[in-house]
């Protein structure tokens, strides 16, 4: 057994851990940093490309964010645009598509036309297409399949020539391999070190994995789901529980969409309603999705984690509130419905073509297939104290330097944002300096776009 | 609450209006005028977007925290003791939520009625013949329950006083009818449309209990082809459903969508007559509608059902009445269409001055309902 101690361990090996690896090592003093991957690759289950839909959530075409929170996620969204094309990464790991959010029906098309005049001073390159526009740049979302126009009103709002899609995994790859370049610094990575346990001794942290024991000054668990189920342990955290919910997709046999297609959201739903999207890893096909399932384990397509989901959830009468609260909501029952008919087998495609056809009209069963091993799990936070569901991002900040993130959508996107949020609270706890000014220069676009000073 | 002298006093008005929304008085009365006597602060609610927001003075609540508006407002850090009134629009669920808060927090508590919906929907269902046993017990025991909460108000504002007692009279709450005005502010002189046909306007929602099918059944009978119809309404993909059974007036009625007051007001100073006519049944016949004051504002006059309400404020000389029946449309339509730019002119500035002198403007109305409150 080897004993390896650091001033900062991360647990947990996808965008989140590589981004805070790369902030630690590229802006602060930090002396020796150590990454823990329980597989044998980054980015092996929610950051893949395969399990989300790899779209920069930049708040502009995400119909349910107010221009407080866009503006938010717009600074730390432009933070990865600025470091891929830093260094180089168009087309190798970012992508430019064009975007669309449509808006169906009278109301949708009011709220859009409002809510364009309200966002485009923060998004001047915002454009409001109408139905005649809408059948010029993307056709598909306008015809049926006899090449007739959907009767119903129809605006877009979106852009083109922005960059649009991340590889997530590959961003994640980047984020190490240029801390791996640092020569000063200690800079490690253990790949299938699975954490079983984190206790504090003394000011020390001892984490023990399946392949060894480590010790930290600091530790940031990063881990999905499995950080909630870490702090439990830990005694933390314990008014939240972890409500894992599946994401499945369906992939076109072709590129159907000219770019990526989304749809007013419903606000009581923490995460994007149906969309479509250019895949990245299939040629510019386009990818339908995702569903959500809640599934009664944390990682998606790996075995086991049942018991972790049952330990994670703390099931009590709180939780069944919660439940039964969500399930007194008509949107959201019928939602949970639909979306587990969604995986029945023979029926499921028949009824996803029924939501997808709200953006492709045209869409034919013969059109799509569903996508196997395509999808991930989005750890939602049960919120026991306030018997709520909570809608994005969780960090448990225990103060005893210890941190615990929670990052479903749009985590990824906010991966550099969300780092330098720990970045600060560790180099606070340890004495470290932070080299602010460097970090600005390089990731934190020099002038804010009008209405980013909120 | 003790108030200090001469300190503003603060209102907060929670409007079922979405978030954007301008038009009624919400934009020149409770957000424009009455803020020159109060601190006016309105919540609207969003059913798109999952986060508070404040803009301004104003608040927006996702929609499905209405319930509890209190004690989320109260999370939110907007101070419910710094209000010396708290009005409701249209909604008694929150209603009932403000009312359970007052002794609380201190404030009065004001009821507003733009539009009775529940009765719409009773009476809809009468005219459609669906009313069931059921749904006439539940209708009855929901407006005992309206009438309960509207009780326990320091101050009820229907849209009319004829509203009130044929609705909900007995209450015995301090009354202050706010109807549909004028805003000064946008006032415009008469302009005479573009070409040689009569240009009609028809602004609002068109749905059974309106009976809007009556009045294109009555276009499609005139001999004349010197008109053209605009109907302007929130949902055009509806209006176009109802269009495509009256394909032999097609090329003649265009369908328009105003996205804010503005382009409605400039939708309605395009065209010479505003229509207005509504079945004669107590819904329609106990206030004088809101879409009218946007026909005069702009100094067109309007078509208007003959009834009493219609003619408590106005007369041969500035409105265009006729009954609500086909014959009598038709015939309206082509007298209209016959009558020269002049008159039509003439009876358009005369009913908006005769508005602006009934105080039908929101500014004097301000400026009203001020002096209630202050008696509050």
């Amino acid at each position: 057994m080897t004993q390896n101690h650091y001033d900062v361990i991360i647990i947990g090996g996808g965008v989140s851990g590589a981004a805070l690896f790369y902030e630690l090592g590229r802006y602060t003093t930090t002396k020796s940093i150590c990454l823990l991957e329980k597989y044998g690759s980054l980015a092996s289950l929610n950051s893949n490309g395969s399990a989300n839909s790899q779209t920069i959530h930049c708040g502009d075409i995400e119909t349910n964010y107010t221009l407080e929170k866009a503006a938010k996620v717009k600074r730390t969204a432009k933070m990865v645009e600025k470091y891929c094309l830093s260094h180089g990464y168009e087309d190798k790991v970012i992508f430019s598509h064009q975007k669309l959010a449509l808006g169906v029906g009278h109301e949708e098309v009011n709220y859009m036309r409002h809510r364009y005049e309200e966002f485009k001073t923060l998004y001047p390159y915002l454009k409001l297409y109408t139905k005649e526009q809408l059948a010029e740049i993307e056709p598909a979302v306008i015809f049926d399949k006899d090449g007739k126009e959907r009767p119903e009103d129809i605006v877009g709002i979106g852009a083109q020539g922005e960059y649009t899609t991340v590889d997530f995994k590959a961003l994640s790859d980047t984020f190490i391999d240029n801390t791996l370049k640092i020569k000063d610094k200690i800079t490690d990575i253990f790949f299938n070190n699975e954490v079983k346990q984190i206790q504090k001794i003394g000011s020390t942290y001892h984490v023990q994995t399946t392949m060894s024991q480590f010790t930290a000054d600091f530790v940031v668990v990063d881990a999905g789901a499995h950080s909630l189920f870490l702090a439990h342990k830990m005694g933390y955290g314990l008014d939240y529980g972890c409500l894992p919910m599946a994401g499945s997709f369906y992939m076109g046999n072709r590129k159907i969409l000219n770019g990526k297609v989304y749809m007013v959201q419903n606000p009581k739903l923490p995460f994007a309603a149906l969309h479509g999207d250019p895949d990245i890893l299939v040629s510019g096909f386009t990818r339908f999705g995702p569903t959500a399932l809640m599934l009664p384990k944390l990682e998606r397509f790996k075995p086991g984690t049942y018991m972790d989901f049952f330990k994670t959830l703390r099931l009590d009468w709180t939780v069944l509130k919660i439940f039964y609260d969500l399930f007194k909501d008509a949107d959201i029952r019928n939602y949970v419905l639909k979306n587990f008919m969604f995986e029945v087998p023979y029926i499921n495609k028949k009824l996803f073509l029924q939501d997808a056809r709200k953006i492709v009209p045209s869409l034919s069963e013969e059109d799509i297939s569903y996508a196997k091993g395509f999808g991930g799990v989005r750890p939602q936070i049960l919120d026991k104290k306030n018997q709520k569901l909570m809608l994005g991002e969780a960090s448990i900040n225990t103060g005893e330097g210890i941190i615990f993130n929670m990052t479903p959508s749009p985590g990824a996107t906010s991966c550099l944002g969300n780092a330098v949020r720990d970045v600060e609270a560790i180099c606070k706890y340890l004495g470290l300096e932070f080299d602010e000014k460097l970090f600005n220069a390089e990731l934190v676009d020099e002038e804010p776009t009008k209405g980013e000073n909120l | 609450m003790s108030q200090e002298p001469n300190k503003r006093k603060r209102l907060l008005y929670i409007t079922d209006q979405q978030e954007y929304a301008d038009n009624g008085a919400i934009g020149p009365l409770f957000n424009g005028y009455l803020k020159e006597y109060c601190d006016v602060h309105i919540v609207y609610f969003t059913k798109y977007k999952n986060s508070f927001q404040a803009k301004e003075h104003d608040y927006i609540v996702p929609k499905q925290y209405k319930k509890e508006i209190c004690r989320y407002l109260t999370a939110k850090d907007v101070d419910l003791y710094s209000f010396d009134f708290v009005f409701v629009r249209n909604m008694f669920d929150i209603l009932s939520d403000v009312l359970n808060n007052r002794d609380k927090y201190g404030y009065k508590v004001g009821y507003r009625v733009s539009f009775p919906k529940t009765l719409q929907a009773s009476e809809s269902r009468k005219a459609n013949n669906t009313n069931t046993l059921f749904g006439s017990i539940r209708s009855y025991f929901d407006i005992a329950s309206k009438k309960h909460l509207l009780s326990q108000c320091d101050l009820f504002m229907p849209t009319s006083k004829d509203m009130e007692e044929k609705f909900y009279a007995d209450s015995g709450v301090r009354s202050f009818p706010l109807p549909a005005g004028l805003d000064p502010a946008r006032i415009t002189p008469h302009k005479k449309s573009e070409g040689d046909a009569c240009h009609f306007i028809y602004v609002g929602t068109l749905d059974s209990l309106r009976r809007f099918e009556e009045i294109l059944v009555a276009f499609r009978k005139v001999t004349s082809k010197n008109w053209h119809l605009n109907i302007s309404t929130f949902n055009p993909q509806f209006a176009r459903e109802v269009m495509s059974r009256y394909h032999t007036i097609a090329d003649t009625v265009t369908i328009l969508e105003a996205f804010n007051l503005n382009e409605l007001m400039k939708q309605i100073d395009d065209c010479d007559v505003g229509i207005a006519l509504l079945p004669n049944i107590p819904i329609y016949s106990t206030t004088v509608s809101s879409k009218i004051m946007d026909y005069y504002t702009c100094a067109i006059p309007a078509m208007l059902t003959d009834n009493p309400k219609n003619r408590t404020l106005f007369d041969d000389n500035d409105a265009l009445f006729c009954d609500f029946n086909e014959a009598s449309i038709v015939a309206k339509i082509e007298q209209i269409i016959n009558m020269s730019d002049e008159e039509i002119a003439k009876m358009g500035t005369a009913g908006q001055n005769k508005l602006l002198s009934h105080k039908r403007n929101y500014k004097i109305m301000a400026q009203k309902l001020y002096e209630e409150l202050e008696k509050l």
